[in-house]
């Protein structure tokens, strides 16, 4: 490939630093501390010819990848993941990811400014003393996350597994339902986000999803990269492509848009929404949700619980798919409503097995939304730290839950 | 350093990496830097005529799935500025419709294609035997140990004659770790040939994994449980002679993360069409426990070889593994 030939190419360029911090052992709170760095690149043409490589990029097509900021803090993040571990004894494992990045996309009439993004993870497992109940643990967020393993995630662990500790397997059931902010954004991101994201394939249609009802009335829901708090904040994307503002997604159940990166809109015929998105440079930017903003509700979540009856207070749920006609996701900490109150009686190890019609059964929404705590997401062979959910509690008339 | 021209579906890809590792008591870091030389010709070459060769004879549902990918990967080991170990080898690897037609150490090895015809699902007689093609035996495996891992539940109950390790090296060469080399140098050392290289032991493969895998050093480790694993080995004590008809899965992606009965999508062929093998024309949707057709599983076909399981979520990866033939008919899957 002749790269020095820039028209109709596009060169996608990064310089990155990636941090993990990981047990010696399955259950240890000796940790291992590995740092990598990479510029890297990837220079694709019009005719589909990658080129996929390390160091710099090409000086025709850009000098000055800036450095990175120092960050010295990982003696200090392992020392706290330590901590966090040994207070949890040998029933938590933990693994902390971060990654700092800036990158740049170079195309044969624009370059876009240089682009800054920084995010961790932590994700592991939880095992309450009772055997076969293990629990899947994961959080992520903006910087390199150690205020919050300081100063949230103790906090976290210690209400998560007293509460499992109480917890009885769950019985199958169709229920009435009432999900947290943080489970309402797991149904929300698998039924709409998914949904609304443009097929990556170019050869498929578009546009299925969209004048279609996919949810109740009550729901309006937009994606919006530059959502104040949101677990990513982004200008332009990983196509070059700014956004304009926020895209309505969903207005009053009905799906009105689809979410484009520059290849899907062109094959759609339709203009990119700015959600081009690529786990590093090495990957094509796929249509990816930045952070989906669902509007809340005017009543409070203890109302929702005072009309529901009896039903289940879903608090956390963990490993969400939508496979295009199911959606899953497993239950790692319930409580059942009695007479409209929480009862205090926790339920785990069920999972949630739902069509997409699931949100058609919303009935109310709460005016306490939040960001989600884990904004992991996989797709396509990329998995993103940070697609964020901003949702209230939700209920729901009916939801399938089976053991 | 590694240089790979990959070929398939009208794209070309050509990789030229090289890493710059350093390791010692429980610090692993590493750089990607420029690899300073040209691509290498022989392998854009290879890759592009065995591409040629290969996609005259596949039927045409199978066409767009051929991908074909000639590399070659230098790996060395330097201690204390003196270089220890220097390798390099050639791969050619073929794969199509999910299955590793040729993983070989050099450059001229054309694969034959395994189909003569295509079919449709509709043609599946419920009374088939179902067999695993390698590549579907490996994702079978990698979800149970994923679901399993997170649950610390033991594997091998579920069929004792299964046999399940993890490898130290891959076959698939870029992802085969250059510290596999220590058991060399420890040889070496010990026969006096070069000194104290006790900083070079790190044996936690945990670690090596991020080493040799630049492309996960943008997204969380581990939150797939299966992330940690390198390479599995899959093996099955007592052999069965191939038989004349059967429905080959040959690829197994799950829909769900969790245990028990779920949908899968599978690849398939069929042994006994025509008096050849038959790819299928698109993917099935099956609903089954994986644990259930372990169980079910009552021979070897063949030896391991190499099988790619690819993740929609997770990439691909590498492991052998046999065909296996299981006591389950079509109609207990579809």
């Amino acid at each position: 490939m002749d790269h020095c030939h820039r028209s109709g190419a596009t060169g996608y360029f990064e310089r990155c630093r990636s941090r993990f911090i990981i047990p010696e052992q399955a259950r240890s709170s000796e940790l291992t501390v590995c740092e990598f760095e990479a510029e890297r690149g990837h220079i694709r043409t019009a005719d589909h010819h990658s080129r996929i490589f390390s160091g710099p990029p090409p000086a025709e097509w850009y000098e000055g990848l800036e450095p990175l900021p120092v960050d010295d803090e990982a003696n200090a993040i392992k020392t706290a993941l330590a901590t966090l571990v040994e207070q949890c004894s040998d029933r938590v494992r933990l693994q902390y990811s971060a990654i700092a990045s800036r990158r740049v996309t170079v195309s044969s009439t624009l370059s876009s400014p240089m682009r800054f993004m920084s995010a961790w993870a932590i994700t592991g497992w939880l095992e309450p003393t009772r055997p076969g109940a293990t629990q899947p643990l994961g959080w992520s967020g903006r910087g390199n996350g150690l205020d919050w393993i300081r100063n949230q995630a103790a906090e976290e662990l210690r209400a998560m597994s007293e509460r499992l500790e109480r917890a009885e397997m769950i019985e199958p059931a169709n229920t009435p339902a009432v999900l947290s902010p943080s489970a309402s954004a797991v149904l929300l991101h698998e039924v709409i986000g998914h949904s609304a994201e443009a097929a990556p394939d170019c050869r498929l249609n578009h546009n299925r999803h969209c004048g279609y009802r996919v949810a109740s009335e009550i729901l309006s829901l937009m994606d919006d990269p530059l959502a104040r708090g949101g677990s990513v904040n982004y200008e332009y994307d990983d196509d070059n492509v700014r956004c304009l503002g926020p895209t309505p997604v969903v207005d009053e159940g009905i799906m009105v848009a689809q979410l484009h990166s520059q290849s899907t809109a062109a094959a759609a015929g339709t203009l990119p929404t700015a959600n081009g998105r690529a786990a590093s440079v090495w990957d094509l930017p796929i249509p990816r949700v930045s952070n989906l903003i669902c509007g809340p509700g005017s009543r409070s979540e203890d109302e929702l619980i005072d009309g529901l009856g009896d039903g289940l207070y879903i608090k956390r749920l963990a490993n969400g798919i939508n496979n295009g006609a199911i959606i899953e996701a497993e239950i790692v900490l319930a409580e059942k409503i009695e007479k409209g109150k929480r009862s205090g009686k926790f339920v785990t190890s069920g999972h949630i097995h739902e069509d997409m019609r699931v949100l058609l059964r919303a009935t109310a929404a709460a005016d306490n939304p939040a960001f989600n705590s884990n904004a992991i997401c996989g797709k396509a062979g990329q998995l993103l730290f940070n697609v964020g959910t901003f949702a209230p509690s939700i209920s729901l008339s009916s939801l399938r839950v089976l053991a | 350093m590694t240089k790979v021209r990959r070929c398939g579906d009208g794209q070309v890809v050509q990789t030229d990496l090289k890493i710059e590792a350093r390791v010692s008591d429980r610090i692993i870091s590493a750089q990607l830097i420029s690899s300073d030389t040209e691509a290498v010709a022989d392998i854009e070459v290879a890759a592009s005529r065995t591409y040629e060769r290969m996609i005259e004879s596949l039927p045409a549902v199978a066409r767009r799935d051929l991908l074909v990918e000639a590399g070659c990967v230098e790996q060395a080991i330097t201690h204390e500025a003196k270089q220890v170990h220097l390798q390099r080898s050639n791969y050619l690897l073929t794969t199509c419709h999910g299955v590793v037609l040729a993983l070989a150490d050099e450059h001229a090895v054309v694969a034959d294609s395994p189909w003569s015809a295509s079919v449709d699902a509709d043609e599946i007689s419920e009374h088939l035997r179902v067999i695993l093609g390698p590549s579907a035996a490996l994702a079978l495996i990698h979800h149970c140990l994923e679901i399993r891992a997170e649950r610390g539940a033991a594997f091998q109950s579920l069929n004792p004659s299964i046999s399940i390790l993890e490898a130290k090296g891959s076959p698939y060469p870029p992802h085969v770790s250059p510290l596999n080399a220590w058991g060399n140098l420890r040889s070496r050392q010990q026969a006096g040939d070069i000194e104290d290289i006790n900083n070079l032991v790190f044996d936690k493969p945990l670690h090596h994994t991020l080493l040799f895998h630049p492309e996960r050093w943008g997204r969380p480790f581990a939150a797939l449980v299966i992330d940690d694993i390198t390479s599995l080995a899959i093996n099955f004590n007592c052999s069965v002679p191939a038989p004349r008809f059967g429905l080959v899965l040959d690829t197994l992606t799950p829909l769900a993360a969790r245990p028990g009965e779920i949908d899968w999508e599978a690849e398939f062929s069929l042994l006994g069409f025509d008096a050849g093998a038959a790819a299928g024309s698109a993917p099935l949707r099956l609903r089954f426990d994986p644990e259930n057709v372990i169980a079910r599983v009552c021979g070897a076909i063949g030896n391991p070889v190499p099988a790619l399981a690819s993740d929609p979520i997770a990439g691909e990866r590498y492991g052998l593994a046999p065909m296996l033939a299981t006591d389950l008919q079509a109609k207990n899957l579809c």
